[in-house]
Protein backbone atom coordinates (compact mmCIF):
# COMPACT_ATOMS: atom_id res chain seq x y z
CA UNK A 1 0.00 0.00 0.00
CA UNK A 2 2.55 2.95 0.84
CA UNK A 3 4.58 3.29 -1.92
CA UNK A 4 8.54 4.24 -1.49
CA UNK A 5 8.97 8.05 -0.62
CA UNK A 6 10.82 10.22 -2.83
CA UNK A 7 13.60 12.34 -1.65
CA UNK A 8 13.51 16.28 -0.84
CA UNK A 9 15.42 16.82 -4.11
CA UNK A 10 12.98 14.94 -5.91
CA UNK A 11 9.85 16.43 -4.25
CA UNK A 12 11.00 20.13 -5.31
CA UNK A 13 12.34 19.46 -8.90
CA UNK A 14 8.99 17.84 -9.41
CA UNK A 15 6.71 20.11 -7.63
CA UNK A 16 8.86 23.38 -9.47
CA UNK A 17 9.56 21.90 -12.92
CA UNK A 18 9.19 18.57 -13.86
CA UNK A 19 5.44 17.93 -12.63
CA UNK A 20 5.04 21.56 -11.92
CA UNK A 21 0.99 21.98 -11.04
CA UNK A 22 0.10 24.91 -13.54
CA UNK A 23 2.46 24.34 -16.33
CA UNK A 24 2.41 20.15 -16.85
CA UNK A 25 -0.33 19.37 -15.00
CA UNK A 26 -2.80 22.47 -15.61
CA UNK A 27 -4.35 22.17 -12.36
CA UNK A 28 -6.20 25.12 -11.07
CA UNK A 29 -6.69 26.98 -14.12
CA UNK A 30 -10.06 29.04 -12.83
CA UNK A 31 -7.58 30.90 -10.33
CA UNK A 32 -4.51 31.22 -11.94
CA UNK A 33 -6.38 32.71 -15.24
CA UNK A 34 -8.85 34.59 -13.17
CA UNK A 35 -6.36 36.10 -10.06
CA UNK A 36 -3.29 37.13 -12.40
CA UNK A 37 -4.11 40.63 -13.58
CA UNK A 38 -1.93 42.13 -10.99
CA UNK A 39 1.58 40.86 -9.59
CA UNK A 40 0.16 41.40 -6.21
CA UNK A 41 -3.39 39.96 -6.44
CA UNK A 42 -1.39 37.06 -7.90
CA UNK A 43 1.24 36.99 -4.98
CA UNK A 44 -1.31 37.36 -2.92
CA UNK A 45 -3.84 34.09 -4.21
CA UNK A 46 -0.56 32.15 -4.57
CA UNK A 47 0.39 32.52 -0.89
CA UNK A 48 -3.08 31.46 0.27
CA UNK A 49 -2.95 28.82 -2.06
CA UNK A 50 0.43 27.47 -0.71
CA UNK A 51 -0.59 28.17 3.13
CA UNK A 52 -3.57 25.98 2.32
CA UNK A 53 -1.63 23.43 0.84
CA UNK A 54 0.86 22.89 3.38
CA UNK A 55 -1.86 23.05 6.50
CA UNK A 56 -4.52 20.31 4.29
CA UNK A 57 -1.60 18.15 3.18
CA UNK A 58 0.05 17.63 6.91
CA UNK A 59 -3.15 17.38 8.58
CA UNK A 60 -4.27 14.56 5.63
CA UNK A 61 -0.45 12.57 6.01
CA UNK A 62 -0.68 13.10 9.76
CA UNK A 63 -4.64 11.36 10.04
CA UNK A 64 -3.82 9.21 7.35
CA UNK A 65 -4.82 5.98 9.43
CA UNK A 66 -7.49 7.36 10.59
CA UNK A 67 -8.42 8.27 7.10
CA UNK A 68 -11.13 4.77 6.04
CA UNK A 69 -11.18 4.90 1.86
CA UNK A 70 -15.13 5.58 2.18
CA UNK A 71 -15.08 8.43 4.36
CA UNK A 72 -11.73 9.71 2.88
CA UNK A 73 -13.14 11.88 0.15
CA UNK A 74 -15.66 14.12 2.39
CA UNK A 75 -12.74 14.12 5.03
CA UNK A 76 -10.46 16.23 2.60
CA UNK A 77 -13.21 18.51 1.40
CA UNK A 78 -13.70 18.92 5.56
CA UNK A 79 -10.01 19.64 6.41
CA UNK A 80 -9.67 21.95 3.20
CA UNK A 81 -13.15 24.28 3.84
CA UNK A 82 -12.32 24.80 7.00
CA UNK A 83 -8.64 26.04 6.44
CA UNK A 84 -9.87 28.20 3.78
CA UNK A 85 -12.45 29.46 5.79
CA UNK A 86 -10.04 30.32 8.64
CA UNK A 87 -7.74 32.05 6.17
CA UNK A 88 -10.33 34.02 4.84
CA UNK A 89 -11.48 34.94 7.93
CA UNK A 90 -7.80 36.21 9.00
CA UNK A 91 -7.43 38.13 5.85
CA UNK A 92 -10.23 40.17 6.65
CA UNK A 93 -8.91 41.03 10.25
CA UNK A 94 -5.99 41.80 9.30
CA UNK A 95 -5.38 42.24 5.97
CA UNK A 96 -8.41 43.88 4.47
CA UNK A 97 -7.50 45.66 1.78
CA UNK A 98 -6.35 42.16 0.31
CA UNK A 99 -9.26 40.34 1.44
CA UNK A 100 -11.11 43.33 -0.85
CA UNK A 101 -9.62 42.89 -4.33
CA UNK A 102 -9.47 38.81 -4.02
CA UNK A 103 -12.84 38.47 -3.69
CA UNK A 104 -14.39 35.44 -4.62
CA UNK A 105 -11.63 34.09 -5.12
CA UNK A 106 -9.58 33.58 -1.83
CA UNK A 107 -13.21 31.38 -0.62
CA UNK A 108 -12.59 29.47 -3.82
CA UNK A 109 -9.50 28.00 -3.31
CA UNK A 110 -11.43 24.70 -1.96
CA UNK A 111 -12.76 24.11 -5.59
CA UNK A 112 -8.89 24.48 -6.29
CA UNK A 113 -8.32 20.76 -7.75
CA UNK A 114 -4.74 21.16 -7.07
CA UNK A 115 -5.29 21.05 -3.05
CA UNK A 116 -7.92 17.69 -3.31
CA UNK A 117 -5.19 16.06 -5.72
CA UNK A 118 -2.02 16.58 -3.74
CA UNK A 119 -4.24 14.98 -0.24
CA UNK A 120 -5.33 11.95 -2.64
CA UNK A 121 -2.31 11.03 -4.90
CA UNK A 122 0.48 12.42 -1.85
CA UNK A 123 -0.52 13.18 1.10
CA UNK A 124 -3.02 10.78 2.19
CA UNK A 125 0.04 7.62 2.10
CA UNK A 126 3.42 8.98 2.50
CA UNK A 127 4.93 10.60 5.91
CA UNK A 128 4.40 13.67 7.66
CA UNK A 129 7.82 15.22 6.87
CA UNK A 130 7.70 14.01 2.80
CA UNK A 131 3.72 15.44 2.83
CA UNK A 132 4.86 18.84 3.84
CA UNK A 133 7.54 19.09 1.22
CA UNK A 134 5.33 18.08 -1.29
CA UNK A 135 3.45 20.71 -0.62
CA UNK A 136 5.59 23.43 -0.23
CA UNK A 137 7.22 22.52 -3.93
CA UNK A 138 3.65 22.20 -5.45
CA UNK A 139 2.62 25.15 -3.88
CA UNK A 140 5.59 27.12 -4.76
CA UNK A 141 5.48 25.79 -8.15
CA UNK A 142 1.62 27.23 -8.49
CA UNK A 143 2.74 30.76 -7.00
CA UNK A 144 5.71 31.11 -8.81
CA UNK A 145 3.90 30.80 -12.54
CA UNK A 146 0.76 32.80 -10.86
CA UNK A 147 3.17 35.67 -9.88
CA UNK A 148 5.08 35.57 -13.36
CA UNK A 149 1.73 35.56 -15.08
CA UNK A 150 0.49 38.29 -12.86
CA UNK A 151 3.62 40.48 -13.23
CA UNK A 152 3.66 39.84 -17.08
CA UNK A 153 -0.36 40.86 -17.29
CA UNK A 154 0.43 43.99 -15.34
CA UNK A 155 3.46 44.58 -17.31
CA UNK A 156 1.73 44.41 -20.64
CA UNK A 157 -1.61 45.90 -19.75
CA UNK A 158 -0.72 48.20 -16.88
CA UNK A 159 2.60 49.25 -17.20
CA UNK A 160 3.66 49.13 -14.40
CA UNK A 161 4.96 46.12 -11.24
CA UNK A 162 3.81 45.37 -7.70
CA UNK A 163 1.56 48.12 -7.44
CA UNK A 164 -0.65 47.73 -4.42
CA UNK A 165 2.07 46.51 -2.66
CA UNK A 166 0.52 47.74 0.32
CA UNK A 167 -2.32 45.85 0.87
CA UNK A 168 -0.38 42.98 0.84
CA UNK A 169 3.05 44.08 3.00
CA UNK A 170 1.38 46.78 4.86
CA UNK A 171 2.14 50.85 4.65
CA UNK A 172 5.79 50.57 4.50
CA UNK A 173 5.33 48.77 0.88
CA UNK A 174 3.84 52.04 -0.58
CA UNK A 175 6.51 52.73 -2.89
CA UNK A 176 7.29 49.12 -3.76
CA UNK A 177 5.45 49.78 -7.48
CA UNK A 178 7.01 50.26 -10.42
CA UNK A 179 6.16 52.30 -12.98
CA UNK A 180 7.00 51.41 -16.54
CA UNK A 181 5.42 53.06 -18.59
CA UNK A 182 1.42 54.85 -18.39
CA UNK A 183 -1.26 52.75 -18.18
CA UNK A 184 -2.88 54.56 -21.53
CA UNK A 185 -0.50 53.10 -23.53
CA UNK A 186 -0.93 49.48 -22.12
CA UNK A 187 -2.21 46.63 -23.92
CA UNK A 188 -5.90 46.20 -22.81
CA UNK A 189 -6.29 42.14 -23.88
CA UNK A 190 -3.54 41.32 -21.60
CA UNK A 191 -5.68 42.47 -18.66
CA UNK A 192 -8.38 40.38 -19.88
CA UNK A 193 -9.11 36.99 -19.79
CA UNK A 194 -8.00 35.74 -23.12
CA UNK A 195 -4.83 37.61 -22.89
CA UNK A 196 -4.41 35.27 -19.57
CA UNK A 197 -4.44 32.49 -21.99
CA UNK A 198 -2.14 33.43 -24.48
CA UNK A 199 0.45 34.29 -21.78
CA UNK A 200 0.15 31.04 -20.57
CA UNK A 201 0.44 29.70 -23.64
CA UNK A 202 3.64 31.41 -23.72
CA UNK A 203 4.83 30.42 -20.93
CA UNK A 204 4.02 26.38 -21.86
CA UNK A 205 5.60 26.87 -25.19
CA UNK A 206 8.63 28.71 -23.25
CA UNK A 207 8.99 25.44 -21.15
CA UNK A 208 8.66 22.86 -23.66
CA UNK A 209 11.15 24.28 -25.48
CA UNK A 210 13.85 24.54 -22.04
CA UNK A 211 12.74 20.80 -21.38
CA UNK A 212 13.60 19.84 -24.90
CA UNK A 213 16.87 22.24 -25.39
CA UNK A 214 17.87 19.59 -21.87
CA UNK A 215 16.74 16.24 -23.48
CA UNK A 216 18.85 17.18 -26.75
CA UNK A 217 22.11 17.91 -24.48
CA UNK A 218 21.71 15.24 -22.37
CA UNK A 219 22.15 12.70 -25.24
CA UNK B 1 -22.58 -8.81 7.28
CA UNK B 2 -21.70 -7.76 10.18
CA UNK B 3 -17.96 -6.87 9.42
CA UNK B 4 -19.34 -4.59 7.29
CA UNK B 5 -21.89 -2.84 10.12
CA UNK B 6 -18.49 -2.65 12.18
CA UNK B 7 -16.97 -0.43 9.22
CA UNK B 8 -20.24 1.05 8.46
CA UNK B 9 -20.43 2.12 12.35
CA UNK B 10 -16.50 3.58 12.52
CA UNK B 11 -16.81 5.64 9.29
CA UNK B 12 -19.95 7.38 10.60
CA UNK B 13 -18.58 7.90 14.06
CA UNK B 14 -14.93 9.32 12.32
CA UNK B 15 -16.82 11.44 10.07
CA UNK B 16 -19.01 12.95 12.46
CA UNK B 17 -16.26 13.45 15.21
CA UNK B 18 -14.27 15.02 12.36
CA UNK B 19 -16.96 17.34 11.44
CA UNK B 20 -17.85 18.65 15.24
CA UNK B 21 -13.96 19.05 15.47
CA UNK B 22 -13.74 21.40 12.24
CA UNK B 23 -17.01 23.03 13.29
CA UNK B 24 -15.50 24.27 16.79
CA UNK B 25 -12.24 25.21 15.17
CA UNK B 26 -13.45 27.33 12.71
CA UNK B 27 -16.48 29.34 15.09
CA UNK B 28 -13.25 29.41 17.33
CA UNK B 29 -11.18 31.28 14.43
CA UNK B 30 -14.65 33.36 14.01
CA UNK B 31 -15.14 34.53 17.41
CA UNK B 32 -11.61 35.29 17.41
CA UNK B 33 -11.55 37.28 14.99
CA UNK B 34 -14.69 38.90 15.05
CA UNK B 35 -14.01 41.99 16.42
CA UNK B 36 -10.97 42.50 14.40
CA UNK B 37 -12.80 42.22 11.00
CA UNK B 38 -15.31 44.86 12.59
CA UNK B 39 -12.59 47.32 13.10
CA UNK B 40 -10.87 46.47 9.50
CA UNK B 41 -14.33 46.54 7.49
CA UNK B 42 -14.54 50.12 10.06
CA UNK B 43 -11.48 51.82 9.55
CA UNK B 44 -11.65 50.90 5.02
CA UNK B 45 -15.34 52.60 5.49
CA UNK B 46 -14.06 55.53 7.61
CA UNK B 47 -11.08 56.15 5.36
CA UNK B 48 -13.25 56.28 2.37
CA UNK B 49 -15.77 58.65 4.18
CA UNK B 50 -12.97 61.10 5.37
CA UNK B 51 -11.97 61.83 1.77
CA UNK B 52 -14.96 63.01 0.69
CA UNK B 53 -15.64 65.22 3.74
CA UNK B 54 -14.24 68.04 4.32
CA UNK B 55 -11.75 68.02 6.79
CA UNK B 56 -13.88 70.15 9.36
CA UNK B 57 -17.12 69.55 8.68
CA UNK B 58 -18.04 66.83 11.28
CA UNK B 59 -16.93 66.07 14.70
CA UNK B 60 -18.93 62.70 14.62
CA UNK B 61 -18.00 59.07 13.46
CA UNK B 62 -20.49 59.22 10.00
CA UNK B 63 -19.27 55.05 10.03
CA UNK B 64 -21.17 54.57 13.14
CA UNK B 65 -23.98 57.67 12.81
CA UNK B 66 -25.77 55.69 9.59
CA UNK B 67 -28.93 54.62 8.73
CA UNK B 68 -30.14 51.58 7.15
CA UNK B 69 -32.47 52.99 4.27
CA UNK B 70 -32.30 50.36 1.40
CA UNK B 71 -34.80 52.41 -0.73
CA UNK B 72 -35.57 52.59 -4.70
CA UNK B 73 -34.40 55.72 -6.06
CA UNK B 74 -35.88 55.19 -9.41
CA UNK B 75 -35.15 52.39 -11.95
CA UNK B 76 -32.17 50.36 -11.06
CA UNK B 77 -30.78 52.67 -8.26
CA UNK B 78 -31.09 52.17 -4.51
CA UNK B 79 -30.15 53.97 -1.76
CA UNK B 80 -28.91 51.24 0.69
CA UNK B 81 -27.39 53.74 3.54
CA UNK B 82 -27.03 56.93 4.60
CA UNK B 83 -24.05 57.90 6.65
CA UNK B 84 -25.00 61.29 8.71
CA UNK B 85 -22.46 63.42 9.46
CA UNK B 86 -22.70 65.95 12.51
CA UNK B 87 -21.42 68.99 15.02
CA UNK B 88 -22.55 69.02 18.19
CA UNK B 89 -25.13 66.57 17.11
CA UNK B 90 -26.82 68.52 14.32
CA UNK B 91 -26.67 67.18 11.03
CA UNK B 92 -25.27 68.89 7.82
CA UNK B 93 -25.53 66.22 5.83
CA UNK B 94 -25.24 62.99 4.26
CA UNK B 95 -23.07 60.19 2.85
CA UNK B 96 -25.03 57.92 0.55
CA UNK B 97 -24.23 54.84 -0.51
CA UNK B 98 -25.79 54.24 -3.78
CA UNK B 99 -26.09 50.85 -5.90
CA UNK B 100 -27.19 51.37 -9.56
CA UNK B 101 -27.47 48.29 -12.26
CA UNK B 102 -27.45 50.82 -15.20
CA UNK B 103 -23.83 50.04 -15.78
CA UNK B 104 -22.45 47.98 -18.68
CA UNK B 105 -21.98 44.60 -16.46
CA UNK B 106 -22.91 44.17 -12.98
CA UNK B 107 -24.13 47.14 -10.53
CA UNK B 108 -22.13 49.80 -9.53
CA UNK B 109 -21.77 50.67 -6.08
CA UNK B 110 -21.03 54.68 -5.50
CA UNK B 111 -20.64 56.73 -2.04
CA UNK B 112 -22.37 60.46 -3.16
CA UNK B 113 -21.72 62.35 -0.36
CA UNK B 114 -23.99 65.91 -0.20
CA UNK B 115 -24.85 68.22 2.14
CA UNK B 116 -27.66 70.08 3.93
CA UNK B 117 -27.78 72.60 1.09
CA UNK B 118 -27.43 70.33 -1.82
CA UNK B 119 -23.14 71.21 -2.30
CA UNK B 120 -22.32 67.80 -3.78
CA UNK B 121 -18.63 67.55 -2.00
CA UNK B 122 -18.26 64.09 -4.03
CA UNK B 123 -18.39 61.05 -5.15
CA UNK B 124 -16.07 57.60 -4.29
CA UNK B 125 -16.39 54.58 -6.47
CA UNK B 126 -16.55 51.55 -3.98
CA UNK B 127 -17.10 48.42 -6.57
CA UNK B 128 -17.90 48.18 -9.91
CA UNK B 129 -17.34 44.90 -12.85
CA UNK B 130 -16.86 47.65 -15.79
CA UNK B 131 -14.92 46.82 -18.75
CA UNK B 132 -11.00 46.66 -17.98
CA UNK B 133 -9.19 49.85 -19.75
CA UNK B 134 -12.87 51.00 -20.52
CA UNK B 135 -15.92 51.59 -18.30
CA UNK B 136 -12.84 51.24 -15.10
CA UNK B 137 -11.66 55.38 -16.42
CA UNK B 138 -14.43 56.00 -13.23
CA UNK B 139 -11.89 54.63 -11.14
CA UNK B 140 -10.06 57.55 -8.72
CA UNK B 141 -6.95 56.16 -9.66
CA UNK B 142 -7.58 55.24 -13.38
CA UNK B 143 -8.63 58.76 -14.72
CA UNK B 144 -9.67 62.02 -13.21
CA UNK B 145 -12.97 61.67 -14.38
CA UNK B 146 -14.44 61.07 -11.26
CA UNK B 147 -13.56 64.09 -9.86
CA UNK B 148 -15.33 66.90 -11.84
CA UNK B 149 -17.99 65.44 -9.43
CA UNK B 150 -15.89 66.99 -6.83
CA UNK B 151 -17.62 70.26 -5.05
CA UNK B 152 -20.92 70.90 -6.99
CA UNK B 153 -23.50 73.72 -6.00
CA UNK B 154 -26.39 70.99 -7.40
CA UNK B 155 -28.69 73.26 -6.17
CA UNK B 156 -28.09 76.48 -8.91
CA UNK B 157 -27.69 73.10 -11.87
CA UNK B 158 -30.46 73.02 -14.05
CA UNK B 159 -31.82 69.25 -14.38
CA UNK B 160 -30.08 69.21 -18.32
CA UNK B 161 -26.68 69.69 -17.25
CA UNK B 162 -27.23 65.94 -15.65
CA UNK B 163 -26.05 63.82 -18.38
CA UNK B 164 -22.86 63.33 -20.11
CA UNK B 165 -22.14 66.30 -23.11
CA UNK B 166 -22.95 64.06 -26.33
CA UNK B 167 -26.36 63.77 -24.76
CA UNK B 168 -26.32 67.73 -24.14
CA UNK B 169 -25.21 68.02 -20.66
CA UNK B 170 -22.09 69.46 -18.58
CA UNK B 171 -20.00 66.33 -17.70
CA UNK B 172 -17.42 64.89 -19.98
CA UNK B 173 -17.61 61.36 -21.28
CA UNK B 174 -15.04 58.29 -22.04
CA UNK B 175 -14.11 57.38 -25.35
CA UNK B 176 -14.83 53.82 -25.58
CA UNK B 177 -17.31 53.88 -22.86
CA UNK B 178 -20.29 55.37 -23.51
CA UNK B 179 -22.90 53.47 -21.07
CA UNK B 180 -20.64 53.24 -17.78
CA UNK B 181 -20.30 57.01 -17.27
CA UNK B 182 -24.10 57.42 -18.31
CA UNK B 183 -24.85 55.37 -15.28
CA UNK B 184 -23.25 57.19 -12.99
CA UNK B 185 -24.09 60.47 -13.65
CA UNK B 186 -28.00 59.53 -13.87
CA UNK B 187 -27.69 57.70 -10.17
CA UNK B 188 -25.91 61.04 -8.57
CA UNK B 189 -28.30 63.03 -10.07
CA UNK B 190 -31.39 60.99 -8.97
CA UNK B 191 -29.70 60.22 -5.77
CA UNK B 192 -29.47 63.74 -5.57
CA UNK B 193 -33.00 65.02 -6.12
CA UNK B 194 -34.11 61.89 -3.70
CA UNK B 195 -32.05 63.07 -0.93
CA UNK B 196 -33.57 66.74 -1.56
CA UNK B 197 -37.05 65.03 -1.16
CA UNK B 198 -36.14 63.26 1.97
CA UNK B 199 -33.23 65.12 4.13
CA UNK B 200 -35.27 66.22 6.55
CA UNK B 201 -36.95 62.48 7.20
CA UNK B 202 -33.21 61.46 7.78
CA UNK B 203 -32.59 63.84 10.63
Amino acid sequence: MTPSTPSKRELLLAGLWADNPALVKLLGLCPLLAVSNTAINALGLGIATLITLVISNTMVSVFRHYLLPSIRIPLYVLVIASVVTCIELLTQAWLPQLHRSLGIFLPLIVTNCLIMGRAEAFASRQPVKAAIVDALAMGLGFLLVLLLLGMARELIGLGSLFVGAEHLLGNSAQQAGIKVFNAENGVLIALLPPGAFFILAALLIAKRKIDRQIDTKSR
Amino acid sequence: MPKDNATLHRSGLRLSLSVATAVLLTTLVFVVTKQQREQSSQAILMNQLSALLPKNAYDNNPAIDSILLNKPVSAGIRVNRAYLYKTASTVHGAVLHVTTSQGYSGDIELLVALSQSLHLHGVALIAHTETPGLGDKIEQGRSDWLKQLNDLQTASMPPSSWSVKRDGGDFDQITGATITPRAVINAVSDTISWYSRNFKSLQ
